[in-house]
């Protein structure tokens, strides 16, 4: 069902944002749609440290995965224009957690709404943030699994020879595997110890390494398989 | 688990059924689209000028309005699960009873199907349960 705040509206989010996904919104996508990332996503240019930033090579360009526009405008590739003006997402219950979490975000823990709003002002208010903070909190726990994930890698990038770049399939390839790999982890603990990991992302984000949020992220990331000749000793 | 019939829909590519082909909509199939994308039916169906009482699937110059075109030329259904009862029987029918391909699916551009690309249980529960929604139309 539409989120309340959405209820009339056309899409301004859909057709104004870059929107940045993570590799488990790229796994659902992939799975939902049956289609290659490159029928949707894009690697688009961005600040390094920023989230889920990656590199492909030495220097200090970074790089994070969007979702694709439509005709070189602003228009996201998902975005349904029907009769009448009316504009919905066409993979709705697939759509990727910045897009289920709008118009919140996690700044420094805490839910809070976004600064850059497209929607008309007044339209998210009241807002009560405990009801989104289970949602941000798995979205929160995705992000970090991912961006564990990307230090793995941006650390192989680092090791290579400076004029050679990796390829940006093998990164996609990389990921797909890597998420495949999670399907079991996640069958395994369920929702309810997903939502125990989500819950606890908090103190992870603190530094708090031995909490449930730290246990799953570290299982996640060494789940992945090496990449060509990547030191794999397991810290500890 | 998603049906072989299924996984063949979500993947097929050039989806020319959903450019080509004008779908009727049943009066079931327009409250459950706009009750769940919170629309108006305006924007899910337009009357078939041709035929008094017919509603037909809202369409654009380039097909189906609920057609999504992405980046690399490959189209998919925006509906998902929410596509009308005639998208979710197709490419089947009921003949006398029989669960059957129809004629102009065995000549698919995209593909020839075939009643082994179909789990005949399900195809007739939802073939059934589309003739159960014209007849509640037509009662109406």
């Amino acid at each position: 069902m539409i989120a309340p705040g959405c209820h009339d509206c056309n899409g301004a989010c859909c057709r104004r944002y870059l929107v940045p996904v993570h590799g488990f919104d790229l796994h659902r996508l992939t799975r939902s749609q049956q289609l290659p990332v490159e029928a949707f996503a894009r690697f688009s240019p961005t600040d390094p440290g920023s989230r889920g930033a990656f590199r492909l090579s030495r220097d200090d360009r970074s790089f994070r995965i969007t979702l694709a526009h439509r005709d070189g405008g602003s228009t996201c590739t998902f975005l349904l224009e029907l009769p009448g003006g009316a504009g919905r997402c066409g993979v709705y219950p697939h759509r990727p957690d910045v897009c289920a979490v709008f118009p919140m975000e996690m700044s420094a823990g805490v839910p809070v709404v976004r600064d850059d709003v497209a929607c008309p002002p007044g339209r998210w208010e009241p807002l009560d943030s405990a009801v989104w903070a289970p949602a941000l909190d798995r979205a929160e726990l995705e992000w970090r699994i991912y961006e564990t994930a990307l230090e793995r890698w941006d650390g192989w990038v680092r090791r290579r020879a400076a004029g050679d770049p990796a390829d940006p399939a093998m990164l996609l390839a990389w990921l797909a595997d890597l998420y495949t790999r999670l399907d079991p982890i996640r069958a395994e603990l369920g929702e309810a110890g997903l939502a125990a990991a989500a819950a606890d992302v908090g103190n992870f984000a603190c530094g708090e390494l031995d909490g449930p949020a730290a246990d799953l992220i570290a299982r996640c990331v060494w789940a992945a398989t090496g990449l060509p000749g990547e030191d794999l000793r397991v810290p500890n | 688990m998603t049906s072989r019939k299924d996984r063949l829909f979500t993947g097929c590519g050039p989806k020319t059924c959903c450019e080509q082909r004008i779908v009727e909509v049943t009066t079931a199939d327009v409250e459950r689209i706009a009750t769940a994308l919170q629309i108006p039916e305006t924007s899910v169906c337009s009357h078939d000028p041709d035929t008094p009482g017919r509603r037909v699937l809202a369409r654009s110059p380039d097909g189906c309005s609920f057609l999504l075109a992405l980046v690399d030329g490959s189209r998919r259904c925006g509906l998902g699960d929410l596509r009308p009862m005639a998208c979710r029987t197709f490419p089947c029918s009921l003949e006398q009873g029989l669960v059957q391909v129809r004629d102009d699916a065995r000549h698919c551009e995209c593909r020839a199907w075939s009643l082994a690309d179909v789990d005949l249980a399900e195809e007739r529960a939802v073939l059934e349960a589309a003739v159960a929604e014209t007849h509640a139309q037509l009662a109406r």
